[in-house]
């Protein structure tokens, strides 16, 4: 019965993933080619298509796929089904993850081809940091949990204290992922404004930092069970679920927020008030 | 501080650098950026403006040359206390030298220091009444 509850968290971030998502991202095509050369927008608007049919229909197959895939596995007899359904939906994140990657790069590689970059551009002389972001406090306490939790991988490791032979692979990860997501939360502050932040409004910058600074201790969850597993033993399927589901539903929020943000069809939404804000980056 | 923008024109004949620095001198000149205040960092700079970093430390470089900013360390770069009378000298000598090209000028034309004196004069006399209700 309680499997319901992993099919319904699974299939809101399949959906969210794959149906949402694509929606709201290609109201973001024309402002970011407003960033990059207003006057080639207004003069090539033909040329910029806001509905790229392919790019929606290919996302709402996946997504269709994906839902099939975890209605196919809740509703047939399996022992241990929380399991198949976890392994559905990490399968479908992933795929989800490539599938945006692939075509932010291809947007990316469109835009540096057709778009030239406007010859008037503006910027201002406000030096960003993250001191301005988030409280050094916070920072300090975020940063302090990531290493001692490495410090303590290293320090397993260096006792010899580990039991299974892909310890070293493990900590490795960890070190990979706290890197990664060390770098985005720097990448943050000092990306250039643009789109997202007139969309957003000015405090955009701000929560995006405090996400990526917490998003740093959601991989610790799991690093966490894993160093469990090295030193005592096997960690109980009931733990290792609900750590699963409790990150799932932690992306579950922010995707939910970030809707939120991003508005409905309504007039007033930041989404509907687009053009009617003063640019940041380049500038007719 | 909020709300001190720079604009470049990459098509402009005077060279993009160049922008930066004038922009940054009248800035400083007119109060908008004050002694103390914090620069961008050349990256975050050249990012926003779209432009090579080495054009944006071009630029820094001469404005440090000039003492107009000062880098200290990983600090960063901040307008110098002193950087209002820096651009002060920098304008007067380079009011200086375009005069004394101008004189020099005259003088090959054969105008005397009196008479250069005098069309100084009455050039200033037009320039001020430009404007004015006639």
């Amino acid at each position: 019965m309680t499997e319901w509850i992993d099919f319904t968290v699974y299939a809101i971030l399949t959906f969210g993933l794959w149906f949402v998502l694509p929606v709201i991202n290609k109201h973001f095509i024309v402002p970011v080619v407003a960033d990059r050369n207003p006057d080639w927008l207004a003069a090539n608007s033909g040329a910029v298509t806001n509905d790229n049919r392919r790019f929606l229909w290919l996302s709402y197959a996946l997504g269709a796929l994906s839902l099939a895939a975890l209605v196919w596995a809740m509703l047939g007899a399996r022992p241990e089904r929380w399991m198949l359904l976890r392994d559905i939906n990490t399968a479908s994140a992933i795929a989800g993850l490539m599938y945006y990657f692939g075509c932010a790069l291809l947007f990316e590689r469109w835009l540096r081809r057709e778009v030239p970059l406007a010859t008037r551009r503006r910027a201002t002389l406000e030096r960003r940091s993250v001191d301005d972001l988030v409280p050094r406090g916070f920072r300090t306490t975020i940063y302090s949990i990531v290493l001692l939790h490495l410090a303590v991988w290293v320090g397993v490791g260096v006792t010899g204290r580990y039991s299974t032979p892909a310890f070293w692979g493990t900590l490795a990860f960890q070190f990979a992922v706290a890197g990664i997501l060390f770098l985005i939360a720097r990448v943050i502050v000092m990306r250039r404004p643009g789109a997202v932040d007139r969309i957003f409004g000015p405090g955009f910058r701000r929560s995006e930092a405090r996400v990526a600074l917490i998003a740093q201790l959601t991989p610790l969850m799991n690093g966490a069970a894993r160093l469990y597993e090295e030193l005592v033993g096997t960690v109980p399927a009931d733990v290792n679920r609900a750590l699963h589901l409790a990150i799932v539903m932690v992306i579950v929020l922010l995707f939910a927020r970030y809707l939120l943000l991003s508005g409905g069809r309504s007039p007033s939404s930041p989404i509907a008030t687009l053009g009617r804000r003063p640019m940041t980056g380049a500038q007719s | 501080m909020a709300g001190v923008d720079i604009v470049v024109e990459t098509n402009a004949p005077e060279p993009v650098y160049e922008q930066i620095v004038r922009q940054i001198h009248e800035g400083v000149k007119s109060g908008r950026l004050l002694p103390g205040t914090p620069l961008p960092t050349v990256r975050q700079l050249a990012g926003d403006l779209m432009l090579n970093r080495n054009t944006v430390a071009r630029a820094y470089k001469m404005l440090e040359d000039q003492g107009v900013i000062l880098t200290a360390g990983r600090k960063g770069t901040f307008v110098r206390h002193d950087a209002t009378r820096e651009v002060d000298k920098l304008k007067a000598s380079h009011a200086e030298r375009a005069m004394g090209r101008v004189v020099e000028r005259l003088m090959v034309d054969g105008l005397s220091r009196d008479e250069i004196a005098d069309v100084f004069k009455r050039a200033m006399r037009a320039e001020g009444s430009k404007g004015q209700p006639s």
